[in-house]
């Protein structure tokens, strides 16, 4: 079966969810000026003198979150590792929980990317194409999120066939991941307001959507640490 | 009526002080707060966007049919009932009832999506859209987030019935129906707010 | 709580008709409509009650979930109303 040592590496993986947030929030979100996104009605003028006058801040927001964006996947690989004590390695479950929460990582990489050439040469772009890559990155982050839709949902079905006891993951989180999942749905309004609470800024599209996500990464750690740990003394016991 | 399928069903008894336990998976009932948490968000912004522009509010909800929301708020109250029905018949392991409860629930149900697709194309005919303001623009996304529900419910519904059919009435298949009835009613409990709050606040 | 089990779900059903219906026939009245409006939203509210009592079987006992549903009738009755005698 597995050492002490693999055990270990799955722990290391399970602490990177809560890495990905702090990096997320901190570097996307503050100096990204993404936490929350310039509402969609604002003049070009001022989403273009944002690139020009904070290029630094936005560059370093954006090179550390790109190169943390993979962190997402790295925390679902070790949730997948527990998954597969609780529904089977061969369950396609556990597959699908990996791969969502491996592509999670596309819509992330990709959209900071755009933030970032945004920030690369501003001086020498219009207004109106500034713009545009902040749209574009926008468009892409919200709109990529039905692929963790299907980590969600793999994840929560799996967890409530636990037959255990006391299963690894309480029932009422994976009902609440599954609900997470759907919430995001919301999203495809986004594209068509630039104002209101449907907009990428609104309380609904920005506010509720992520931090009911953002919110759920830490508890999802907290069981996979515990089950990582009750993993371990049944192997010994 | 509390039949013992319900007692082998696994729930701790330390939680429960009533005489039956609560229905269907502890775990669904997050989900079904979470959703309702959120509709009731919807409630607000709905209310504070009336408080705001309360003459464009009433005007766009004249031109909603109230006769259209009453009929249907009726149908989901008939289909929640034959849900209650079919869950009772499952606890009693009547397979018959059951699918024939089921059967109810789904055809009377499916009468709300007739009508709510009427409705809409009503409004799209009269170049009404959720874009035309916002009153329209919160009557389409929480009817139509209801209306999502609703299929998701039926699609519950419909697996429900199969498995009637097929699988052993344990006390798994009662803990699943009774979720979904759960969810089911709060369906219908959703739309009990929404007729009114949409199509019936007239102004003073 | 005999009180619940007489309270068939055909019996609750049958109101929740009536409700519905009452509720509808007030909006008809073209006086008085700010008080019959805000009768309609209270009736909603306690349709609500009556489907997450003997539809839900949501009992008293079932902490915390009868609570927190308890709350939210009335918050979002509340709510509503609040708004509409704001205007």
């Amino acid at each position: 079966m597995f050492d002490a040592r693999e055990f270990n590496y799955w722990r290391f993986c399970a602490w990177m969810g809560p890495v990905f947030i702090v990096v997320f929030v901190i570097f996307w979100g503050l100096l990204g000026h993404n936490f929350p996104p310039f509402q969609p009605d604002v003049p070009a003028a001022v989403v273009a003198d944002f690139f020009r006058t904070q290029a630094n801040g936005i560059r370093t927001g954006m090179v550390v979150a790109m190169t943390f964006a993979v962190c997402y996947c790295v925390w679902g690989l070790a949730i997948g590792k527990v998954l597969e004590s609780v529904v089977g390695k061969d369950s396609i479950l556990v597959e699908l929980q990996k791969w969502g929460a491996g592509l999670t990582v596309v819509p992330v990489l990709v959209s900071t990317s755009f933030w970032l050439t945004g920030s690369f040469r501003p001086e020498a772009l219009s207004d109106t194409t500034l713009q545009m890559l902040y749209d574009m990155a926008w468009l892409l982050i919200d709109l990529g999120y039905s692929v963790t839709s299907v980590q969600l949902f793999a994840l929560g079905v799996a967890a409530l066939q636990d037959k255990r006891a006391t299963p690894i993951y309480p029932k009422w989180l994976a009902w609440y991941g599954i609900w997470v999942g759907f919430m995001f749905v919301a999203e495809c309004i986004m594209p068509f307001f630039r104002s209101g609470a449907f907009a990428r800024s609104g309380i609904l599209n920005f506010w509720i959507e992520f931090l009911i996500w953002v919110g759920w990464i830490p508890v999802m750690t907290f069981y996979t640490l515990k089950g990582i740990g009750r993993l371990e003394q049944e192997q010994q016991g | 009526m509390v039949a013992t399928p319900i007692a082998v069903s696994g729930k701790s008894a330390a939680v429960q002080s009533s005489a039956r336990p609560i229905p269907g998976d502890a775990g669904v009932w997050v989900f079904i707060t979470a959703d309702i948490c959120a509709f009731a968000l919807f409630f607000l912004l709905f209310t504070i966007g009336r408080v705001q522009q309360p003459a464009l509010y009433d005007h766009s909800r004249q031109a909603l049919d109230p006769n259209l929301g009453l009929l249907n708020t009726l149908i989901l109250l008939t289909s929640s009932w034959f849900m209650v029905r079919a869950v009772q018949a499952a606890r009693e392991g009547d397979r018959r009832r059951i699918g024939l409860n089921l059967m109810l629930a789904m055809v009377v149900g499916a009468g709300f999506a007739v009508v709510k697709v009427f409705e809409y194309g009503e409004k799209f005919a009269a170049g009404i859209t959720m874009l035309t303001n916002e009153f329209f623009t919160y009557y389409f996304v929480f009817t139509g987030i209801h209306f999502l529900h609703f299929l998701i419910g039926m699609g519950a519904l419909a697996v429900c019935l199969a498995k009637s059919s097929k699988s052993e009435l344990d006390a798994r298949y009662v803990t699943w129906i009774e979720a979904t009835g759960t969810y089911w009613h709060m369906v219908d409990l959703l739309w009990i707010v929404l007729f009114p709050m949409l199509y019936l606040l007239r102004a003073a | 709580m005999n009180g619940l089990l007489r309270f068939t779900p055909v019996r609750a059903w049958m109101v929740l008709v009536g409700l519905t219906l009452l509720s509808w026939a007030l909006t008809e009245r073209s006086g008085a409509a700010r008080l019959a409006t805000t009768a309609v939203v209270v009736i909603a509210a306690i349709k609500v009650r009556l489907v997450v009592a003997h539809f839900m079987e949501l009992d008293p006992g079932h902490l915390p979930w009868r609570r927190v549903f308890d709350a939210w009738v009335v918050a979002v009755a509340a709510i509503i109303l609040g708004g509409y005698w704001l205007t």
